[in-house]
C-alpha cells in the first residue's frame, strides 16, 4: 500500500483514481465516527462526503511530516461536525436517529450510553478505542495539547462508565466504585 | 482514607496505563496492589471492548460510489473546465482571457516593495505580448501556493503551473512546469503538463524572467509584490462588472439550501453569452442543479438580483450567491435534475442546449 506522501502527491495534482481509492478505504469509517458526533446518520454522511470534497477540491491543507492522511481528515471531519453543530438552532435538539431493528441489545446500550455523555466526549472516545487514534493523532484531530488529550479521555471514560453501570447495577451488576 | 486519596490521584494515570502509556512508578504500585483501581482498570478495558463490539456492527463495510472529477481548484483551473467541459467557443475563451491582460496594467499602482513586507506576488505571464495571465502567489495562504492554467495564443494553447518553492531577500525561487499545445488543448493535455518535469528558477519582481516553451518560444514572467492579495487576481473577472446583454456570469458561486451550503466552487468560475446562457452545478448525491435565462420544461422560476439568484423547489429556498452580478435580466429558471451524474467536473456553462444534451438530460 503506497504511504501517505505518495498518494498526498498523486490526489494534489488531481488523479481521481488515487483520491478514490483514499476514499474507499476510509469513508465508512469517518461517517461512523461523525454519525457518534452528530447522532444523525444522514448528516453524518453528509459531513463525510463535505470534507472528502474539501479535500479533493482544496488538497492543500496536509503535512505530510505532520502527522498521517488519516488523522488529518477526521479532523477535517470533526471541524464539519463543529460546524453543523453551531448552525443547530439553540431551542433544538439535534435530530437522533431512531435505533434500527438489527441492532443487537449491547449495541443498543452502549448507544444509550454514549448519547448520554457530551459530544465532546463522546468523539474523544470513539476516535481513542474504536480508532485506535494516539495520543498525538487525537491532539491534532481535536487541535487540543497532548496532555489535554490525557486528561479529556479519563474524564470522558469517567463519565461512560458511571452511566454504562448504572443500568447494569439495576439488572445486577456490583457496586464496586463511587 | 489514605487508599481511597491514592485511588482519586490514581484514577487518571489509570486511563493512561488503558492506553498503554508509562505511569509513575509509586501509581504503578498503588494500581498493582489495590483492588478497587483494579476494577477501574478492567471497567474501562471492558467499555472499550465493547464499543469496538458495537463499532463493528456501526461502521457500514463499503463506501457508496462516489464520482471524482476533476477538481476545480480556484481560479487556475476555470481554463481546464472552459476548455474540456464547457461549450463556450475556444475563440470566446481566448477572447475572455485577453480580457484579463487589461487588468494587469494596474498592478503597478497598488504594487509595494518587497522590504514593505510584502508577502503575496503577482505574476504576469505572457506569450509575445500577445496574451497574458496573471498568477497570484502568496507565502502566507496556502490556497495561492501555486497557481495553474491554460490561454490561448495565435498558435494553439500554453499550460502553465508556477509553485512558490522559497524566498531569498527580494527574490522567490520558481518551480516552473510549462507545456505548449499545437493548435489547442486536448483532453489530457493538461495532465501530461502536470505530469512533466519541473524547472527551478530564481525571479525578482521587477525585472523580467525568460522561459522558454517548446514549440511556442520565450514567455515572459513578469511580476510585482503586493501586501494583501488583490482583488482582481482574486476574482476572475473582467473590467467591467456590468455583465453583458443576455450574459450569465458566475464568478466564484456557492449554491445554498437554507442556510446550507450544497455546493461551493471555492473560487473557480464559468459564464456563458450565447443566445441561451446558461450554467449547471453538480452536488453530489442531489444531482444536477441548471441555472438559465431561458425555462425548461421542468423548471422553476427564479429571481436574480446583483449577484444573487433566489428561487424554491418543493418548498425549500435555495440561492446562488456569487462575488459579482450575474445578469441583467431579472427572471431566471432553474432546473434540479436529483438522479443526472456529472458529465466531468463540478459545473460548467455554455448553451442550454449543450448543456442538456452534455447531462443528457430530456428536453
Amino acid at each position: 500500500m503506497a504511504d501517505d506522501r505518495e498518494v498526498w502527491k498523486r490526489i494534489s495534482r488531481g488523479d481521481a483514481e488515487a483520491f478514490d481509492g483514499f476514499y474507499r478505504a476510509n469513508a465508512p469509517r469517518l461517517q461512523s465516527f461523525l454519525r457518534q458526533v452528530t447522532g444523525n446518520r444522514q448528516a453524518a454522511e453528509d459531513l463525510a462526503q463535505e470534507a472528502f470534497l474539501q479535500i479533493w477540491t482544496r488538497p492543500n491543507g496536509f503535512d505530510p511530516d505532520r502527522g498521517k492522511l488519516r488523522t488529518y481528515l477526521f479532523g477535517v471531519g470533526r471541524k464539519r461536525a463543529a460546524e453543523w453543530w453551531r448552525k443547530q438552532r439553540p431551542s433544538e435538539p439535534a435530530p437522533e436517529d431512531k435505533a434500527e431493528a438489527s441492532q443487537t441489545e449491547l449495541h443498543l446500550m452502549i448507544e444509550e450510553a454514549l448519547v448520554k455523555v457530551s459530544t465532546e466526549q463522546r468523539a474523544l472516545l470513539w476516535l481513542r478505542e474504536v480508532e485506535g487514534q494516539s495520543y498525538d493523532e487525537l491532539a491534532a484531530i481535536l487541535e487540543i495539547p497532548v496532555g489535554t488529550v490525557r486528561s479529556r479521555l479519563f474524564a470522558a471514560r469517567e463519565a461512560l462508565r458511571k452511566i454504562w453501570r448504572t443500568p447494569r447495577r439495576n439488572h445486577g451488576g456490583q457496586d464496586e466504585l463511587r | 482514607m489514605e487508599d481511597r486519596m491514592n485511588c482519586d490521584e490514581a484514577a487518571e494515570f489509570v486511563s493512561s496505563l488503558c492506553d498503554g502509556g508509562t505511569i509513575p512508578r509509586a501509581m504503578a504500585e498503588h494500581i498493582a496492589s489495590c483492588p478497587l483501581c483494579q476494577a477501574r482498570l478492567h471497567e474501562y478495558i471492558e467499555l472499550g471492548m465493547e464499543l469496538r463490539q458495537a463499532a463493528s456492527l456501526e461502521v457500514p463495510t463499503e463506501a457508496k460510489d462516489r464520482v471524482w472529477s476533476s477538481p476545480s481548484r480556484g481560479v487556475r483551473f476555470w481554463w481546464r473546465k472552459g476548455w474540456e467541459t464547457t461549450r463556450i467557443p475556444k475563440l470566446g475563451f481566448a477572447l475572455l482571457l485577453v480580457g484579463i491582460t487589461v487588468l494587469t496594467s494596474g498592478l503597478t499602482a497598488i504594487g509595494v516593495r518587497a522590504h514593505e513586507r510584502g508577502n503575496v506576488v503577482v505574476l504576469n505571464i505572457a506569450s509575445k505580448a500577445e496574451h497574458a495571465t496573471p498568477c497570484p502567489l502568496s507565502f502566507e495562504d496556502k490556497n495561492y501556493a501555486e497557481c495553474t492554467g491554460s490561454f490561448g495564443t495565435h498558435s494553439g494553447a500554453l499550460n502553465y503551473r508556477i509553485k512558490l518553492l522559497s524566498r531569498k531577500g527580494d527574490r522567490i525561487e520558481l518551480g516552473v512546469q510549462m507545456k505548449f499545445a499545437q493548435g489547442g488543448n486536448s483532453p489530457g493535455t493538461f495532465k501530461a503538463m502536470m505530469d512533466g518535469p519541473e524547472k527551478k528558477l530564481w525571479f525578482e519582481p521587477g525585472k523580467t524572467l525568460q522561459i522558454d516553451a517548446e514549440g511556442l518560444g520565450p514567455v515572459a514572467v513578469t511580476g510585482e509584490w503586493f501586501d494583501h492579495m488583490p482583488y482582481f487576481a482574486r476574482m476572475d473577472v473582467e473590467h467591467n462588472l456590468e455583465p453583458g446583454p443576455n450574459e450569465l456570469r458566475m464568478i466564484s458561486p456557492i449554491l445554498l439550501r437554507g442556510d446550507r451550503v450544497l455546493f461551493d466552487a471555492n473560487g473557480g468560475s464559468a459564464s456563458a453569452g450565447q443566445p441561451k446562457p446558461a450554467f449547471w452545478v453538480y452536488v453530489p448525491g442531489d444531482g444536477i442543479y441548471i441555472l438559465s435565462l431561458s425555462s425548461m420544461p421542468g423548471s422553476v422560476q427564479g429571481h436574480a438580483e446583483d449577484n444573487r439568484v433566489s428561487f424554491e423547489i418543493a418548498g425549500q429556498t435555495y440561492k446562488f450567491v456569487t462575488g459579482a452580478p450575474i445578469t441583467r435580466e431579472e427572471q431566471v429558471w432553474i432546473l434540479h435534475s436529483p438522479n443526472a451524474k456529472s458529465p466531468g467536473g463540478i459545473f460548467g456553462s455554455g448553451s442550454l442546449d449543450g448543456i442538456l444534451q452534455l447531462l443528457q438530460i430530456k428536453k
